[in-house]
């Protein structure tokens, strides 16, 4: 993960840069908490809004993989269509993990 | 007796039979001259029944005599609505409306007048044939309508050329039109492949090169965007003669244009021993309603052909008005250097499309021969005109500063001082620009009403004269006393001998290249004399090369660029006036941030003016996600501005309400630099979808606020207190990862002015708040 470059794009110093991800990872984790409800409850709604906003902060971010996967999740509970959402929260979730460790190394 | 009557009879049996035949040759000569009349005579009796025509009617509408003979005339002039074939070849509707045309002439004749007028008769063929017609009421001796009569021409050739006529004005006019939008297109689609040339050159410098292959990529960079710079002029020019260019009528401060050109063009003599002046009337508007790009195009233009032409000297830039009515003002720029002139036969030739004054100058100096052809026309369709004056027009020097005026009491000194610089360089040129403008609605702020500077003394050096004039008479109209020196070399002496009499200089304004002894030598020695040491110094200079850090080390307190727009100078003044210097005595003023800490030597720059503009900037950042909040919040603080957050639509409304609530209570500031510190936002960042209040909601709240706070009987103490002001509309842009098409348009719809797409690129956003601070 290119902390430098990243940050760069966004004007910020490195330790900004992530102390926003870290930020990122705990907000994501309550997201992903309401985004899994909405799936098991068949609440569309709930799963737009939840993707909607992890979609907002990966892209401010820079951070594509999740940005993809959340679009994607958010375009189709738009129309109704849940099908793949419990995939890609579980990937969204390693995708964080990853992140995670990255960062402790760092 | 008998035989006497019988003779009489016979006598008046000849006198009638003499009388017959006389009115029989009348009668023939009539015919005959009718009759060889090329004209259609068309006679009818008071029940409009024709009984009598010419030849030429029977030719022109191919009925008999004998046919026509029992007619009436309407059966040949009253067409029943419809299409016909006319002689010309065309097809003619018949409508109500030609008809009722028709009867009208026909009614105006009945009431004794003679008329002439055009009109169609019906063929026996079917066909229409166009007539000129003239006709007029035949009266008996007692004055009784006896019949009318009509004379005719056939106009069928004439209308027939007309209409090739008109056909081939129609078709001149689409090949031009057409001509024009080619042009328009084709340029667009060299446009974007040369960005994509100029783009990648700049990536293919950033690689690693030898001198040889940069050298050649540089060369390919400049002819590119040579080449850009014609497509744009072309493209300018071929939308005008489209008639596609639309002027647009928006608030501006022409002030504000004109200084922002000059920082445009600085850079095109830097290096060069040119100053840029900029010279503004008092009296020009703090906003006019006109089209400030168009403004701002030729304004651009006309500087930078003067940096083109003028290698040394200075070039000025003045702006005044010329003419004034109820709800319109002229404006008139003028642009003077001292660069090689124009001869007075080329005057009028440099307007024309690819001329320059001579052919040869554009080898050396470049451009496209299109920019003053694009002024010209611009101009024109502003109602004013662009124009040059060779230097055998222009009088003396006296006229250009406008010290003719008279009102300012700092004429004398100046009329005194020669100036060595203004008679560097060429003979130089004069272009004009006039344009009209509405006058606007938007509130002028007061422009001189600068407290602090009131009675202060202030000491002015700079050897360029239409220079010392501008600052002159700019400090003069600000309340401070001015003394204008000339010489470097006098400055310390007048600054020693005011100090003598009492009444010594409150400020020091220092040109830098001065000739004898630079600003920043008279600095030193102002820094090593105990007596001056405290004078708060200010360098104003025309060169940016290193010009702050040799001017803090040579002891100056502030350092500006010329030219400079009237408030930021003031304010720097303020500033300084406000300033300790050197630590000890405290200058009366207000206090200002940025002072000297530590002893360490600090200069205000027109970046520590730009902060402090930054700094009065209140943004309200509505976001739920604490990720964005931080990001955007973080990005704005690091730039300079304040930033406030509500964490939805609910938020948002509230903070806005308490903002404007808050700020009636105090007073509004609105002169000055705007260093409000009062609650009001600058304004308003906006997420769209949000938990408990989306962003549409929100904005759609307080557009509702806006309005319902002004009209709000309850709210009359507001009006009271600030009677004057007008319906303050918060600038309100979202920030949206929805970027799918037709959003954008929600968002207008609601009342938002503007919109960023998520990601949020730093670029954009600062865009964003430059502009919509700036309006």
């Amino acid at each position: 993960m290119d902390v430098k470059g990243l940050a760069e794009n966004l004007g910020l110093e490195e330790d900004e840069y992530l102390e926003l991800l870290e930020l990122f990872l705990e907000t994501t984790e309550s997201n992903l908490d309401k985004l899994r409800t909405g799936i098991d409850t068949g609440d569309t709604q709930e799963v737009v809004a939840s993707s909607h906003s992890i979609k907002g902060s990966s892209a401010n971010l820079g951070l594509e993989k999740i940005f993809e996967i959340a679009k994607g999740v958010e375009e189709k509970a738009r129309q109704n269509g849940l099908e793949g959402a419990a995939k890609a929260a579980e990937f969204i979730k390693e995708q964080c993990d990853q992140i995670a460790g990255e960062i402790r190394v760092i | 007796m008998l035989e006497k009557e019988e003779h009489s009879m016979e006598r008046a049996e000849w006198e009638i039979t003499q009388l017959e035949r006389r009115l029989e040759e009348i009668e023939n000569y009539l015919e005959n001259i009718m009759q060889t009349s090329r004209e259609c005579v068309i006679v009818t009796n008071i029940d409009g029944n024709i009984i009598r025509m010419n030849a030429a009617l029977v030719d022109i509408l191919g009925y008999s005599i004998e046919e026509l003979l029992g007619k009436r005339l309407a059966d040949i002039t009253q067409v029943t609505p419809g299409d016909y074939i006319s002689t010309t070849g065309e097809t003619v509707v018949i409508d109500d409306e030609f008809l009722a045309d028709y009867e009208e002439i026909q009614t105006r004749i009945s009431q004794g007048e003679r008329s002439q007028y055009e009109t169609y008769l019906l063929q026996k063929c079917g066909k229409l044939v166009p007539m000129e017609m003239s006709t007029a009421m035949v009266y008996d001796k007692y004055e009784n309508k006896n019949g009318m009569v009509s004379v005719g021409w056939d106009i069928t050739e004439r209308k027939k050329m007309f209409e090739a006529l008109k056909k081939a004005k129609k078709k001149a006019e689409d090949a031009t039109r057409s001509k024009s939008e080619f042009l328009a297109n084709m340029s667009h689609e060299i446009r974007t492949p040369m960005n994509a040339v100029i783009g990648f050159t700049d990536m293919l410098l950033e690689t690693e090169l030898d001198d040889e292959q940069i050298d050649y990529v540089q060369t390919v960079k400049r002819s590119g965007e040579a080449l850009v710079y014609l497509i744009n002029d072309i493209l300018d020019i071929s939308k005008i003669e489209a008639g596609k260019m639309t002027l647009e009528e928006i608030d501006f401060d022409p002030e504000l244009l004109a200084y922002d050109v000059c920082d445009l063009i600085r850079s095109k003599v830097e290096g060069k021993p040119v100053e840029l002046l900029c010279h503004i009337d008092d009296d020009i508007p703090s906003y006019v309603e006109g089209d400030p790009a168009k403004f701002r195009q030729v304004l651009v233009n006309l500087i930078g052909n003067a940096t083109k032409f003028t290698s040394q000297g200075e070039i000025e830039l003045s702006l005044k008005i010329e003419e004034e009515d109820e709800d319109r003002i002229k404006l008139h720029a003028r642009v003077r250097d001292t660069g090689i002139g124009i001869p007075k036969d080329k005057l009028e030739g440099v307007f024309e499309m690819f001329k320059q004054a001579d052919g040869s100058t554009t080898r050396e100096y470049g451009g496209t021969g299109l920019g003053l052809a694009i002024c010209k026309r611009i101009s024109n369709a502003m109602g004013g005109d662009v124009w040059a004056e060779s230097p055998a027009d222009w009088g003396m020097r006296e006229a250009d500063c406008g010290v003719e005026n008279g009102k300012s009491k700092i004429q004398s000194p100046l009329s005194a001082i020669q100036n060595p610089k203004s008679k560097i360089g060429g003979p130089g040129s004069i272009f004009h620009f006039t344009t009209w403008l509405k006058k606007s609605d938007k509130k002028p702020s007061v422009k001189d009403c600068r407290a602090s500077l009131e009675g202060k003394k202030v000491l002015v050096a700079d050897d360029n004269q239409t220079n010392l004039f501008i600052l002159g008479h700019l400090l003069d109209s600000a309340g401070a006393r001015v003394e204008l020196v000339s010489e470097a070399e006098k400055v310390e002496d007048a600054a020693l001998s005011a100090l003598s009499k009492g009444d010594s200089f409150d400020l020091g304004v220092l040109d830098i290249q001065m000739p004898v002894m630079s600003g920043y030598e008279v600095a030193r020695r102002f820094r090593q004399n105990e007596k001056l040491r405290d004078l708060p110094l200010l360098a104003f200079s025309s060169s940016t090369i290193d010009g702050t850090k040799k001017s803090r080390e040579a002891g100056f307190d502030g350092f500006l660029l010329k030219p400079i727009r009237r408030e930021k100078l003031l304010d720097m003044m303020e500033r300084l006036l406000g300033k300790k210097v050197g630590g000890s005595s405290i200058k009366i003023g207000k206090t200002t941030h940025g002072l000297a800490e530590g002893g360490k030597q600090e200069i205000s720059t027109q970046l520590t003016l730009n902060e402090g503009i930054k700094q009065s900037v209140r943004i309200l950042l509505v976001e739920d996600n604490p990720v964005n909040q931080k990001l955007a919040s973080k990005m704005l603080t690091k730039a300079g501005y304040q930033v406030e957050i509500a964490n939805n639509g609910q938020e948002a409304v509230e903070m806005y309400k308490k903002s404007v609530n808050g700020c009636e209570g105090k007073e509004v500031r609105k002169e000055g630099m705007g260093k409000s510190e009062t609650g009001r936002y600058s304004f308003v960042f906006m997420d769209m979808q949000m938990p408990v209040m989306d962003g549409l909601e929100a904005t759609k709240l307080i557009r509702n606020l806006e309005c319902g706070l002004w009209n709000d009987p309850n709210a009359e103490q507001s009006e009271i207190r600030n009677p004057k002001s007008e319906i303050i509309r918060i600038p309100i842009i979202a920030m949206t990862a929805n970027t799918m098409e037709g959003d954008r348009e929600k968002c207008l719809e609601a009342g938002m002015d503007d919109y960023i797409p998520k990601p949020i690129k730093r670029e954009v956003v600062f865009d964003m708040v430059e502009k919509w601070v700036k309006s």
